[in-house]
């Protein structure tokens, strides 16, 4: 085949030259609009800081570790109000809480931000409800090779966590690009604001494929069988509670409290415990009414300001135990 | 999902990915194409077609290796009989060599695609006839991805040759090629020997605009794909997989106007991306689609929608069945029985089955009046409400298209037309989404309509053209889909 035409010389490479140029003005925009694009980028472009002020906080540094239900649940200032008057003495609180993130991206999460920084609290409380632990919960490729990965941990990243190749490259693009990682927020921003209804119509259609796709399968027999419970495996929790005790941190697990009464799975706990993490007991957790919660799953004012107690009574009870250990 | 060995161990498989690993919208897909246009750029047109070969059996293989066997054994007969025939003196002999490639092929497809739909459906009706109950013979085979495609575009081939239309092939290696050149191969256009085997036989010469025509085809088929038939499928699955409380009629309408979207966005996509890169190559495949929903007529639909597979449902089929001679009567029998087939073509399923009843019906109902549509000069209001008036019944063909049963086409059909005429807030998000994702590229079909061009955008003045593309651009890149869909005509 011979080379190219005299036409593409002439025009096509002006064409190819204004999409790249495109390309590139689209990502500078979406790095600008990055740090402040919602109130979780802001939190997150912060973990440095966090990070930093946290090495200079004072003793015992404790890092509050999730993602919404803890950013709704927890009273940074009342935590640490009560946990240093219950220790007579100072404290230091940090709160890590993007929301929608579960065992995966904190283990990524913590390894860039702390690990790398080696910034390390003494302690770290890690809130969660049943499936935030598995490594069944959702990837979120874009957002955890964006927000949570470095240079460092990307390839391990891309190569443990990524199911294709597909995967793979949009994880990779993700870290390098703004516009692509952040892509789902400007999307749901720009289709806010040009398509009628789409928070409510995404919602619902969202929930109707979801219980579509969870139906009990009906066979040729007409007989109704219902699918197979999920396997659930713990091996990335499993990597967070080795990374902390690495670097001499104490994980503490909560179970956060929800409307129903719900039991952390067996194999869970026993992951928690056999790496000598502690998961506090929860029949000990104060009783919550509905009015407690303000959305039927994050906890409301009157919530927050119960369980930050609790929390705060139990961490002074171990932080004591763990200075005045019981002859 | 368990196994099942099925015959020649072609049976339902777990291992077997669901989605074709290297569909055109993936990046695996375009790393691939680099690979194998370097290499095209580098050999000789010779080792280009041996390279192509090799290609697209990867190609095809990335998805299920054992299904290449089936593309061997077509291409060999396909290869073989044609050889018989260009060589018979006797015209029977001939026949006969070319009725066996034809019963071979249609049993390939038979057994594929449509033994277990004719097995099920049999012991039904004894069920409900006799009231005697059996349990049907399934042979459980999973559709080899574009069975129908390939089959029928080597059948045009053996056909072709018998007809004198086109000569036999020389080398099994470029016909190999013919049957599997891999933009192509899974979902169209159904290419007819006297146009694609002459551009892999001789040595191919790059002309000018191809790339520029290439370029504007692939990204106007990534455009249609991604941004307006993955987006429209999130729409039409949610709402047809709802329940009675949950969506109105009217939002049921506009389920069906989103599907109307998707398969044209998907197919169009499809078939334009497969044009692009084939042109980067040097081949020119057909264009498979004239902006269809502007049609006023059956007629004038079926000139502009999948036209491959129109034209060859036409040549190989209605005319021999004797087309539009012998009166009307004669020419609906015809038109009824080659959409019926094509309605079969698409899927082994009743809602397929009535789908080409009902467009057989609409191709004979609005036959008087053919003529006066396709030579009035309407003004513009009258052409837009006819335009829009046979939109309208495209969908309702669509609806039984998409429906999961006959049962729920009628669901739908009765909730909008009779008994529920309400509409949730998934009616404004519906059509806004319709209007903000596929109105631009409408717009764009207006202009080509008018222009009467279908590749205008490559002739206009090369800063129009980059502000297009820099538009798409953003969209692809803002409106990915909300969730993932293959493209659907993978499933024929």
């Amino acid at each position: 085949m011979s080379s190219s035409t005299s036409s593409f010389k002439c025009t096509e490479w002006k064409v190819l030259a204004v999409l790249a140029g495109t390309a590139l003005l689209l990502e500078i925009i979406a790095r600008i609009l990055a740090p402040t694009l919602d109130y979780d980028r802001v939190h997150i472009h912060a973990f440095p800081d966090i990070a930093e002020e946290m090495q200079g906080g004072a003793s015992p540094r404790i890092m509050i570790l999730g993602n919404s239900l803890l950013l709704h649940g927890v009273d940074e200032a009342l935590l640490q109000e009560n946990i240093s008057t219950a220790l007579s003495r100072p404290c230091s609180v940090s709160k890590v809480t993007p929301v929608a993130t579960a065992t995966r991206d904190w283990h990524y999460l913590y390894d860039t931000y702390f690990t790398q920084s080696e910034n390390h609290p003494d302690i770290v409380v890690i809130g969660f409800v049943g499936h935030h632990l598995p490594d069944q919960y959702e990837l979120k490729i874009r957002r955890l090779t964006r927000h949570f990965c470095s240079l460092e941990n990307l390839s391990s990243c891309l190569s443990e966590e990524g199911r294709s190749l597909d995967e793979r490259a949009i994880g990779f693009l993700s870290h390098f690009s703004a516009l692509f990682g952040d892509q789902r927020t400007h999307q749901w921003g720009v289709s806010s604001a040009t398509i009628p209804q789409f928070g409510l119509g995404v919602s619902r259609l969202n929930n109707i494929l979801d219980a579509k796709n969870n139906r009990p399968v009906t066979n040729k027999s007409d007989e109704t069988s219902t699918p197979a419970p999920p396997t659930r495996s713990y091996r990335k929790l499993t990597h967070l509670i080795k990374t902390l005790k690495k670097h001499g941190v104490d994980p503490y697990f909560v179970p956060m409290p929800q409307p129903e009464l719900w039991t952390v799975d067996p194999a869970a706990r026993a992951t928690i415990e056999e790496h000598g993490a502690t998961l506090i007991d929860r029949t000990v957790s104060p009783r919550m009414e509905q009015s407690d919660f303000s959305d039927g799953y994050h906890l409301g004012e009157t919530g927050k300001t119960r369980f930050t107690s609790f929390l705060a009574s139990v961490l002074s009870e171990e932080l004591s135990s763990m200075e005045n250990p019981a002859p | 999902m368990s196994s099942s060995p099925g015959i020649l161990g072609f049976g339902v498989d777990s291992s077997i990915p669901r989605v074709l690993p290297l569909a055109f919208n993936s990046y695996l897909f375009w790393i691939f194409f680099a690979a194998v246009i370097a290499l095209y750029r580098l050999l000789p047109h010779r080792g280009q077609n041996r390279m192509l070969l090799v290609a697209s059996y990867v190609f095809y293989g990335a998805w299920d290796a054992r299904f290449l066997l089936l593309i061997a054994i077509s291409t060999l007969i396909d290869f073989h009989v044609a050889q018989r025939v260009t060589r018979s003196r006797d015209r029977a002999v001939a026949k006969r060599w070319c009725a066996l490639s034809i019963t071979i092929n249609l049993g390939i497809l038979g057994v594929f695609k449509y033994f277990d739909f004719f097995t099920t459906s049999f012991a039904r009706l004894l069920e409900s006839l006799f009231n005697y109950q059996t349990d049907p013979v399934a042979l459980n085979i999973i559709l080899p991805v574009g069975i129908s495609f390939y089959t029928f575009q080597t059948l045009s081939y053996t056909i072709d040759v018998y007809r004198g239309r086109t000569k036999a092939a020389t080398s099994l290696a470029d016909f190999a090629l013919y049957v599997a050149f891999f933009p192509q191969l899974v979902a169209g256009p159904i290419e007819r020997s006297h146009r694609l085997l002459p551009q892999i036989v001789n040595p191919r010469r790059a002309r000018k605009g191809h790339f520029a025509k290439g370029l504007y085809l692939v990204i106007s088929g990534l455009f249609a794909k991604i941004v307006i038939a993955d987006n429209m499928a999130f729409i039409c699955n949610g709402i047809f997989a709802a329940s009675d409380d949950q969506v109105g009629g009217i939002d049921r309408l506009v389920g069906i106007y989103a599907f109307a979207f998707q398969i044209y966005g998907d197919f169009y996509g499809y078939s334009s991306i497969a044009r692009g890169i084939a042109l980067w190559m040097g081949i020119e495949l057909m264009a498979n689609f004239r902006m269809p929903y502007f049609a006023r007529s059956p007629a004038d639909f079926w000139r502009r929608w999948h036209i491959s597979l129109s034209s060859w449902l036409r040549d190989y089929l209605y005319i021999p069945l004797g087309g539009n001679r012998g009166g009307h009567w004669k020419t609906c029998r015809n038109l009824m029985l080659t959409m019926l087939l094509g309605g079969l073509w698409h899927g082994a399923g009743w809602t397929f089955v009535l789908w080409g009843l009902y467009q057989g019906l609409l191709l004979c109902a609005y036959r008087p009046f053919e003529d006066r549509i396709r030579d009035s000069q309407p003004s513009i209001v009258r052409r837009l409400v006819e335009t829009f008036l046979f939109f309208n019944l495209v969908c309702i063909g669509w609806l039984l298209f998409r429906a999961e049963s006959a049962a729920q086409a009628w669901d739908f059909f009765t909730a909008i037309f009779f008994t529920d005429f309400s509409a949730t807030f998934l009616t404004p998000y519906g059509l806004g989404s319709i209007l903000y994702l596929a109105g631009p590229f409408l717009l764009l079909e207006i202009w080509l309509a008018r222009r009467n061009d279908l590749l205008a955008l490559t002739r206009v003045p090369w800063g129009w053209r980059s502000a297009a593309y820099a538009y798409a651009l953003f969209m692809l890149v803002v409106h990915q889909p909300l969730r993932t869909s293959e493209f659907i005509y993978f499933q024929f």
